[in-house]
């Protein structure tokens, strides 16, 4: 391995890329938004996903309260106890696999990302990350002054030197691979709401 | 305007297959008050030879090209291709003259007829009639190779292009507008031969959407192009009809 | 081995299916540009997306060695390997180490370069395809058609059938979405017993360690999940600086393969979940040599978002498959050519050289321009083939004296305008198969032109014609 390790750096060593191979000094904002809030929600809309902007958690409870969603579901795991109690603890299972019939998920989003609908979510307070993909169902919920025009400026916010894992997730698993016909919930959440806070 | 020498450049097949296009181009230059000379020892830029790989022989035409054409202040052809392959790709086969003036000129002063009319000559109208729907080919290597306007890939502004204003100026003719604007023909040179199926079934994609957009006419800067096109359309026995832009100018332009 | 234009011309047989996978590609395109043009700074993004690859694989060996500390700083165990067999040899020791006999993998080109689920199946591991296009591929025994929608030549009646004969769907059975449940439904299954998850990275970040995975199915996620090991494959060119590259790729990526402003689902993992073991297999597998290339060192720029095959009218009208090699298409002609030069000698051929892939590709690798490129190399190396290199002679040699070519052009005219035009429109010329000739003038236009200027100048019958008959 230490071979095949030094023989490969070396043979990189030999490049022949000409011209100026500096590290190019950049920034490139994604400009034109005005309403993030409204682009926010229409590219949430578009690939498949909803966005409801809510005064408080406690709005955010009574959006979600007589949902379709909640009450069809009849696992829900949740992570923000203000919006809903849920009855599923995945925190006390001490295997994902345990988690594989989860129908709901509700979990804070850190970032919303207004160019392309992406809520950040740092899985690191889960037990199972697993959870986030398992469940039929996910909620994802952000503070409003938590949306950001582009990557750029999400990347820009996220601190990456303790993470383990974190994901942008914009709107629900969708696939196209039959005949490009367009269908939502592939192996992932078939449904996926975001809640805005604020 | 002084030019200085002006050396008109007329590809191969232009020149054995389709004069009507080079004397069109003559008599349109004729028109704009171009002085230019027509050096008769010209044959082929060597683009077939390059587009098959074959460099060395390609090196050859495009050696006798410079020779032949490094003495006028601008070179024009009509053809996009012909004069993308002298822009473009001349770089590749003139290593040891890459670096000279005679170079540099030909490279830099070889336009294809209508950007040399529009660039150089300012021309901004033509002053005639072409009362007909005219489906616009942009040929692949005008279009992306010379940038006579904006590929529909590329985010950039001018997605008219410089040809298709030239032709607008024109009194009662209609550009119509295909499915996907600028797709390839299918001719590609050898590739014609080479891969003739995949050619063939190309060119009849680009034809159905010139008819579909309801052209009479399909009006290009590249007669290679239209070549291939035609033979698909009067082998298919359709309505349509080819012309070469300089072809239409000419015979709009009174 | 057939050769493209052979298998081309099989494709395009079946006319409508053609049209079809014509159209199915060119509305990805179209979605393409749509997103593309939403991107106010779209061009410079590419210019910057190429400054950071030339920068990135300039300095490779400094970045892999970042890269490999931190991601070896959070738990992962970093392997390099040569080539497919080494490849294939770390993974199936690692799989073997953990007695992993049941594999839950999603999309990687880079292992089906390597052959690795041929390798790990002959060695008594089961691999599942996890990714629906995959896993259809697999089920059909067939391999991919396209880098990003590697079931794009398969209709959703065959899907159907496939799936009626392995997941017990019910016979004719074609709606998508029915098709999809039923497998979720399988792979569901299949994760959750699964003992590994093996993954492709998109990108690898060299300043945190941190491997990022783009799709929009969730599988990558569940199989990096839901397992206790997991093994993430990474050719050493996925290794970008910097967290803040991530802006630049991510955007250009999904909206240049599907025309989405951004992927379902991207992971970015530092080491493994507590209570896992990941392992990283980066590899050369000859991309080094492609560096060493100065003509051809781009084409180890590319992120594999696919957009050069949808626009590429050839590709559009031939299929994946006439390409022979494991990645079809410009880019993938541009990477096979390293490959076996002679094996795949005909690939660069298929191209129109329209530029269209060189236009799209959202790190500007020059591919149409590589692509001619080839063509010399394979002519370099004898490879043309002797008909088509005789034709090509005798024309040069007509081409470079003026006489030549001026009487070459005259025999050719008085010929073709001689004889009654089936003999030339036929099926046994490869011009007139499908395409009438052009009608034959009966003079050049050097004739035609020296008799417009006499008659413009008024010059008299002085000195004889030089030019005899043109």
């Amino acid at each position: 391995m230490t071979d095949t390790r030094r023989l490969i750096l070396d043979r990189l060593r030999k490049h022949a890329i000409a011209g100026d191979t500096s590290y190019p000094a950049y920034s490139h904002p994604h400009a034109g938004i005005s309403d993030l809030r409204r682009s926010f929600q229409s590219v949430i809309e578009s690939v498949g996903g909803e966005c409801r902007y809510v005064a408080d958690l406690e709005a955010a409870r009574k959006v979600i309260s007589g949902s379709e969603i909640l009450t069809a579901a009849k696992t829900i795991c949740s992570h923000v106890k203000e919006v809903a109690e849920g009855n599923f603890d995945a925190e006390a299972k001490s295997d994902a696999h345990q988690c594989a019939d989860v129908d709901l998920t509700i979990v804070r989003g850190a970032l919303g990302v207004a160019e392309n609908g992406a809520v950040w979510v740092n899985a690191d307070p889960l037990r199972h990350r697993a959870l986030l993909f398992l469940s039929e169902n996910l909620i994802l919920v952000i503070e409003g002054r938590d949306i950001v025009p582009d990557m750029e400026s999400a990347y820009a916010r996220i601190d990456f030197t303790r993470l383990r894992s974190g994901y942008f997730i914009s709107g629900p698993s969708k696939t196209a691979d039959i005949e490009q016909c367009l269908v939502i919930g592939a192996h992932g959440a078939k449904s996926v709401l975001v809640l805005v806070v604020g | 305007m002084f030019l200085g020498r002006v050396g008109l450049f007329i590809p191969c097949y232009i020149d054995q297959v389709y004069p009507r296009v080079g004397m069109a181009t003559v008599r349109l230059l004729e028109k704009l008050g171009v002085s230019f000379e027509f050096p008769e020892d010209q044959t082929c830029c060597g683009q077939p030879q390059f587009n098959s790989g074959c460099f060395k022989d390609a090196a050859k035409l495009a050696g006798k090209m410079l020779r032949i054409f490094k003495d006028y202040d601008w070179v024009v052809c009509p053809s996009g291709s012909c004069t993308g392959m002298v822009r473009e790709y001349y770089e590749l086969l003139l290593e040891r003259d890459k670096e000279s003036d005679d170079f540099k000129h030909l490279v830099s002063h070889t336009f294809e007829l209508c950007e040399f009319l529009i660039d150089i000559l300012k021309v901004e109208t033509i002053d005639g009639s072409f009362p007909h729907k005219v489906g616009l080919h942009q040929s692949c290597h005008g279009l992306r190779g010379l940038g006579l306007g904006v590929p529909s890939e590329q985010v950039l502004p001018g997605r008219i292009g410089k040809v298709r204003r030239l032709l607008e100026s024109l009194r009662g003719i209609e550009i119509v507008n295909t499915g996907r604007s600028d797709e390839c023909c299918g001719f590609g040179g050898t590739f014609s031969v080479f891969e003739g199926t995949v050619s063939s079934f190309i060119g009849r994609d680009r034809i159905k959407d010139y008819e579909q957009a309801g052209a009479e006419v399909i009006v290009s800067y590249d007669v290679s192009c239209l070549m291939h096109l035609d033979g698909l359309i009067r082998r298919d026995k359709k309505p349509l009809k080819v012309l070469h832009i300089a072809e239409v100018l000419d015979g709009a332009a009174s | 081995m057939k050769s493209h234009a052979r298998l081309a011309a099989a494709f395009l047989k079946q006319e409508k299916r053609a049209h079809w996978h014509d159209q199915a590609l060119w509305y990805v395109r179209e979605k393409r540009d749509r997103m593309a043009a939403s991107v106010p700074d779209w061009e410079a993004l590419r210019e910057t997306a190429q400054a950071i690859k030339r920068h990135a694989l300039a300095n490779l060996p400094r970045y892999l060695e970042e890269f490999e500390q931190n991601a070896a700083a959070r738990g992962a165990i970093v392997h390099y390997a040569l080539d497919p067999a080494e490849h294939n040899r770390i993974v199936l020791e690692v799989l073997k180490s953990k007695n992993a006999r049941l594999v839950a993998k999603s999309k990687s080109m880079l292992s089906e370069e390597c052959g690795l689920n041929e390798f790990l199946e002959r060695n008594g591991v089961e691999v599942v395809e996890t990714d629906l296009a995959e896993r259809i591929i697999q089920l059909a025994g067939e391999r991919p058609s396209h880098i990003v929608l590697p079931s794009i030549h398969i209709r959703k009646e065959e899907v159907g059938e496939i799936f009626h004969e392995h997941l017990g769907t019910e016979k004719g059975e074609s709606d998508p979405t029915r098709l999809t449940r039923a497998a979720r439904t399988h792979l569901r299954e299949k994760f959750l017993a699964a003992q590994a998850g093996i993954s492709g990275v998109n990108f690898a970040v060299a300043e945190t360690g941190a491997v990022v995975i783009c799709t929009n199915e969730g599988n990558a996620d569940l199989g990096n999940s839901l397992p206790d090991l997991y093994i993430a494959v990474m050719g050493v060119e996925k290794v970008i600086p910097k967290t803040k590259d991530l802006g630049v790729f991510l955007r250009l990526l999904s909206r240049s393969a599907t025309g989405q402003p951004i992927s379902a689902y991207t992971s970015h993992l530092l080491g493994p979940r507590p209570g896992q073991e990941m392992h990283i297999v980066i590899v050369d597998n000859g991309r080094s040599e492609i560096l060493q290339r100065e003509r051809f060192y781009k084409a180890a720029f590319c992120i594999r978002c696919g957009a050069c095959l949808n626009t590429c009218p050839v590709y559009r009208r031939s299929g994946g498959h006439s390409y022979n090699y494991v990645i079809p298409g410009p880019i993938g002609t541009i990477l096979a050519m390293h490959r076996d030069l002679k094996k795949y000698k005909d690939m660069p051929y298929a191209s129109t050289l329209c530029g269209s892939c060189t236009a799209v590709c959202p790190v500007k690798i020059d591919i149409h321009r590589q692509i001619v490129l080839w063509r010399n190399e394979v002519v370099e190396a004898g490879h043309l083939g002797r008909a088509k290199s005789a034709a090509l002679k005798t024309a040069t040699l007509g081409m470079k004296r003026t006489r030549l070519f001026r009487l070459g052009g005259w025999t050719v005219r008085k010929l073709l305008r001689s004889l009654p035009p089936f003999v030339f429109n036929n099926r046994l010329t490869i011009w007139g198969r499908s395409r009438d000739l052009p009608k034959m003038p009966a003079q050049s236009f050097r004739a035609e032109y020296r008799a417009h200027s006499k008659s413009k100048t008024n010059l008299s019958e002085s000195g004889l014609n030089r030019e005899g008959r043109s």
